[in-house]
């Protein structure tokens, strides 16, 4: 990267150099003028256009984002362009004022220049070509930002990508699975009704599993019926120990939010708070909706510090996918409150 | 036909009842008790002093290595766990047997079947007597770091204070036990484990050579070549109890 910029800083240079050179160098076509003011116009011309360009080029690196162009960068551009035609015209007056206190223009040059060089023609033609300047810099400069956002775009889709992996990884938990099917096998003995409604669940969460992993977001009553499925499982591993409590906004259903978000809060809070206290707890999951805000909460009996020893992959993964899908607008947070721990996901409600 | 007393440790009620189903196959197997937890199957193991111990590894605020642990005498464990677990393959001695959730009736026929063998050969095994101390064939549980024992009290060479712990020989390993000397003296078997000195109890089974040393002292060489010295006091004892 720095490299890269240190490259592209030279080529700005050499570009500057070579181009207003080039065009000063127009001067030295036209006959009516002397070889002194031609060499100093050469000269002088060049400086004053690098210098002009070169001011105006910082001034638009440092208040456009060319990542994010508006109409509000389109206004300011075009205030700093006639600054510039301002600032170009006076230099190059003063210049002009110079050469004629120190060598002065020849009758056959002042003649010249008071048929082709009024007011207004010096202006238009000093406006043509800093527009020229303009456009062939902000072309550039949108070439390199088009390359550069899709790479960008690239890396974000394959992390997402990658992202959605590994929940399905974490997901497909063998450990639940097996534990779960052995229970039904337990449970066959005595409640076969039970048990075939048990199959149809765990069924369910493996076709969810398997069937959601491309999938960047789906409805929230969706996610829920995953997340009673699951809890349905996890209750006839820890019977009386887990209790389960919701409490779902009905406006919260329709939304869409990222598949598996909260059915891995879920699984934390079990696997890491209910299924390590010998008398259980209650995990309660919450949904509310502000104007701006979908906030998914999930809580479980118990302290972070039991948590601790896991990986906390899951919690990554969450964190990874918001931040993904939502950029900034995404807040995860983890937090022990009166032996309690809460997981809060705030993603926007449009 | 002497029964295979037999304990289950796990917690979950169904998987429980699952495990006793399989037991209905096994007349020879006894359920003795069953427990949700470690600290249940603590007291229960300890009251009913099991041959067999059928052990979930993932319980509610202490696992089942834990229990193993907490145990003075091991008996014959077998791992029930629904996943293969690295916690499995953390054991590094003395192979014990696991059996993956749902069980596979088969399977557990032959992991019976292996108890039954390893019973058989503990002669006279006094698992069943009252008598607190350990016997050559008790197992005990060593958990140093990441990794496990399961060793024989019969196949220790000898015990060693470092600190407030003891460290343990055994083949080429020597593992960290979190029991002091003398915690550890209280429960070895009188006939063959004797202190040397303060720092040491050997296994009089793993002696090698003695060697007259001065000051009326001894010099045992153990099996695997570890040296250590009698003091004045408890050689006049050892040479007494070996009849030198």
């Amino acid at each position: 990267m720095d490299l890269k910029n240190k490259y592209s800083e030279l080529l700005f240079w050499v570009l500057q150099l070579v181009g207003w050179s080039m065009l000063s160098s127009v001067m030295f076509i036209i006959p009516e003028l002397s070889n002194t003011y031609k060499v100093y116009s050469f000269f002088t011309g060049t400086a004053v256009a690098i210098l002009v360009t070169s001011g105006y080029r910082y001034y638009l690196k440092q208040h456009i984002d060319f990542n994010s162009f508006n109409e509000k960068n389109l206004g300011k551009i075009f205030f700093s362009f006639i600054a510039c035609v301002a600032a170009y015209y006076l230099l190059f007056t003063f210049t002009d004022y110079f050469y004629e206190l120190i060598w002065q223009k020849t009758p056959l040059e002042k003649q010249w220049f008071h048929e082709n060089s009024s007011f207004l023609y010096s202006l238009v033609s000093t406006s043509i070509i800093l527009l020229g300047w303009t456009i062939i810099y902000l072309g550039i400069k949108f070439i390199i930002g088009i390359n550069k956002n899709k790479l960008e775009n690239l890396e974000l889709q394959s992390t997402l990508k990658e992202a959605q992996l590994n929940t399905l990884k974490g997901q497909v938990n063998p450990h639940f699975m097996f534990n779960s099917l052995n229970n039904i096998r337990g449970l066959m003995l005595e409640d076969v009704e039970k048990s075939r409604e048990m199959i149809t669940k765990l069924s369910e969460m493996l076709q969810y599993a398997l069937s959601k992993n491309t999938v960047d977001a789906i409805a929230l009553s969706e996610e829920l019926e995953m997340v009673d499925n699951y809890i349905a499982l996890a209750k006839i591993q820890m019977e009386d120990r887990l209790d389960y409590q919701k409490n779902i906004d009905p406006n919260s259903l329709s939304l869409q939010i990222p598949p598996m978000i909260i059915q891995l809060l879920v699984e934390n809070a079990a696997k890491h708070g209910i299924a390590n206290l010998k008398n259980g707890g209650v995990i309660g999951l919450t949904t509310s909706l502000t104007h701006e805000y979908l906030i998914i909460e999930v809580r479980n009996t118990g302290k972070l510090t039991m948590s601790e020893n896991s990986t906390k992959l899951g919690l990554k993964n969450i964190q990874q996918r918001l931040r993904l899908l939502y950029g900034a607008k995404a807040e995860f947070s983890l937090n022990e409150i009166e032996d309690q721990v809460v997981a809060i996901i705030k993603i926007p409600s449009l | 036909m002497k029964t295979i007393k037999t304990v289950i440790v796990e917690d979950s009620r169904l998987a429980r009842n699952e495990i006793k189903e399989l037991l209905k196959q096994h007349p020879d197997v006894e359920l003795v008790g069953e427990a949700e937890n470690v600290d249940n199957g603590f007291e229960l193991i300890n009251a009913t002093k099991p041959d067999l111990l059928l052990l979930d590894i993932n319980m509610p605020e202490k696992d089942g290595f834990e229990l193993l642990e907490m145990l003075d005498e091991v008996p014959i464990t077998v791992f029930t766990t629904a996943f293969d677990e690295y916690a499995i393959k953390s054991f590094e001695y003395n192979a014990l047997d696991y059996l993956l959730k749902p069980i596979n009736d088969k399977r557990f026929g032959q992991a019976i079947e292996k108890v039954k063998i390893k019973l058989d050969g503990t002669t006279g095994s006094s698992a069943t007597s009252s008598i607190e101390k350990l016997t050559n064939s008790s197992q005990i549980f060593i958990k140093d770091g990441e990794k496990c024992w399961l060793v024989k009290i019969g196949d220790i060479l000898l015990f060693e204070i470092v600190g407030n712990y003891s460290r343990v020989y055994f083949q080429d390993q020597k593992p960290m036990l979190y029991k002091s000397l003398n915690q550890v003296e209280e429960k070895l078997p009188e006939q063959n484990f004797f202190r040397v000195n303060r720092q040491q109890i050997i296994n009089m089974d793993h002696i090698k050579n003695v060697v007259p040393w001065f000051n009326g002292k001894l010099k045992l060489v153990m099996n695997n070549g570890e040296e250590v010295e009698v003091s004045r006091r408890q050689s006049y004892i050892f040479k007494d109890k070996m009849s030198l």
